[in-house]
């Protein structure tokens, strides 16, 4: 049985679940719904089931690849590596400053690492801080090739007005359900990955159906939260695609699956076996800004459509992403810190396991 | 449950050919139109005039019917909303066209003004243009369905028929007036030819209209 106080340390996770749902499902059908081609509890039916099915599936890389950074191992550390970097995702959020909770959340855990002494493996920093360089320029990429792919095509095969409307409409909904699951597989790991090493939950099975791993019930929590914060995205979607440049519902198809193929490459283990097995350097499995993968793939469209485009694109939008970069993490380690200490020295909380690679500065 | 409002294969199917055939009658009615305006002017109101009458509001009718049942589907079931919009906006010019030849012909099989025999070539002059104009915008439609971006380059014609019918109107008109006839059949035959002239001007302005529309379809 699972004790009440798991629950209670979990909160600040799922806290970070919902506020990721409220606004990153937007990320994925906000396109759908502003132009009415969806309806809102439609996409958000739809966004939830498959975040929750990417979480348990697909979860594990890109949870493990956060866990290479820091592994907060007691309950209580892991609260308040998750509730800092909520506060942090908040409290920019209110100052209208740009923020990603997976670099908040990857500056909790150094916060965490600094406060109990355990070593930050710069290696995996450095990776996670590169992946949140390419994220956004792939966006770009992948956008750019299938907005001139797309274009071509259509000017190729001239379809009815009523045909290629058609088309769009299911593209959008099967777009979504693809960007639905990568949220799910890679953004997961900013919801519970700071939870891994410290929960008590073991593998279950469910009658003679399937069975599932402790990480997998973790997630499934998690992916939870994400499905409930889906359901109050609808204000966050009627912003989607205003902040850079204008979009129609095809350029924001095009957005829908460039980011999504962001999130998958960055979260799918398979895809990283079969680039080694090419003998290319892996692919780091990391959570990676769904938000700042759109922004590039917005820009990708924005340079496939030439100088026009390029006049069109908001500057300050983008630079503010890049300012995020450091700002985001160095906040969010701060106030973990700041946080760490309170609770374990106000609420009496252990916040770490002394281990073999940190040093005492806590009462065990 | 969740109701997708993904529109079957059957319904884009229906639309797309409910829509053709609205332009097929449109292009159609305006040949009849064409073709009754230029035997009135050759032989009065004989029995082609008012089988082209009959033609006509016919055509009218079936445009009428075809358009609010594609109004319909477009909103309740499919398609972008602003694009359903523009759709329905062109639609109902195009209605608007239909329309006035009916409604044109009708007082001219009605009224039977007189035009004088000297101005009878000028007159089918004005009349071919004033049609060409509408029958450009048609064509500007049908691309307008497939490739948006070919739209200006049809443009350029209908405003150069609007333009030809505006110069034939104001020379017919001198003549008119310079005339000897009495006051009230001058006005009479003013009056018909300025229903002609709104039809040009009308096909100009929706030409104008569907370029926008087209601008918008960028993808």
């Amino acid at each position: 049985m699972i004790e009440l106080s798991f629950f209670i340390f979990l909160s600040s996770g799922l806290f970070l679940g919902w506020s990721l749902g409220a606004n990153d499902a937007a990320n994925i059908f906000g396109t759908a719904v502003t132009s009415r081609m969806l309806r809102f509890r439609t996409a958000a039916i739809l966004c939830a089931v498959f975040v929750v099915l990417g979480a348990v599936i697909s979860g594990a890389g890109a949870s493990d690849g956060l866990g290479k950074l820091g592994a907060v191992n007691a309950l209580p550390g892991s609260f308040t590596v998750a509730l800092s970097a909520a506060l942090t995702v908040y409290t920019m959020t209110k100052w209208g400053l740009p923020v990603s909770t997976t670099q908040a959340v990857v500056g909790g855990i150094v916060g965490w690492n600094v406060f109990s002494d355990s070593p930050t493996d710069l290696a995996s920093l450095t990776q996670i801080a590169g992946t949140w360089v390419a994220s956004p320029i792939l966006g770009a990429l992948f956008a750019w090739l299938i907005y001139l792919g797309l274009t071509a095509l259509i000017e190729r095969i001239k379809p009815h007005m009523l045909w290629l409307d058609h088309w769009t409409r299911v593209g959008l909904v099967l777009a979504g359900v693809f960007g639905a699951y990568s949220l799910g597989a890679n953004n997961i790991g900013n919801v519970m990955g700071v939870f891994l090493a410290s929960s008590p939950l073991q593998d279950i099975q469910v009658g003679e159906l399937f069975s599932l791993s402790a990480p997998q019930r973790l997630f499934l929590w998690g992916g939870l939260a994400i499905a409930v914060g889906v359901f109050f995205s609808l204000p966050v979607m009627a912003t989607v695609g205003k902040g850079i440049v204008p979009i129609g519902p095809l350029g924001g198809w095009v957005v829908v699956v460039s980011q999504s193929l962001v999130l998958f490459i960055f979260s799918s283990s398979s895809l990283q076996k079969f680039v080694t097995d090419l003998g290319l350097p892996p692919i780091p499995l990391v959570p990676v800004s769904s938000s700042q993968a759109v922004v590039g793939a917005v820009c990708g469209i924005a340079l496939a459509r030439g100088i026009k485009g390029l006049r069109q694109i908001r500057w300050w939008e983008v630079a503010k992403i890049a300012v995020g970069w450091v700002s985001t993490p160095i906040s969010a380690a701060l106030i973990c810190f700041v946080m760490l200490f309170i609770v374990q020295n106000v609420f009496e909380q252990q916040v770490f396991v002394l281990s073999s690679t940190s040093h005492a500065k806590t009462k065990p | 449950m969740a109701e997708f409002k993904i529109s079957p294969f059957r319904t884009t199917r229906l639309v797309q050919s409910q829509i053709q055939e609205f332009l097929d009658a449109v292009s159609m009615a305006i040949l009849a139109y064409q073709e009754g305006m230029i035997a009135y002017l050759k032989d009065g109101w004989a029995q082609t005039a008012e089988d082209k009458l009959q033609q006509i509001a016919a055509f009218e009718s079936r445009g009428d019917s075809l358009r609010s049942s594609i109004g319909l589907t477009l909103y309740s079931e499919m398609l972008l909303p602003d694009t359903s919009a523009d759709i329905l906006s062109l639609l109902s010019d195009l209605d608007h066209l239909l329309d006035r030849m009916n409604g044109h012909f009708t007082l001219l099989g009605i009224e039977k003004p007189e035009f004088p025999a000297d101005s009878n070539e000028a007159m089918i002059d004005f009349t071919c243009h004033a049609c060409s104009a509408m029958e450009q915008t048609v064509v500007a439609s049908r691309i307008y369905f497939r490739d948006p971006k070919g739209v200006h380059d049809l443009t350029h014609k209908i405003h150069y028929h609007k333009q030809e019918v505006e110069k034939i109107a104001i020379r017919l008109l001198k003549g008119i007036f310079a005339g000897p006839s009495p006051l009230e059949r001058k006005c009479h035959l003013r009056d018909h030819l300025l229903q002609i002239d709104r039809m040009a001007e009308q096909a100009d302005e929706t030409g104008d209209a569907l370029a926008i529309y087209a601008v918008k379809r960028s993808v």
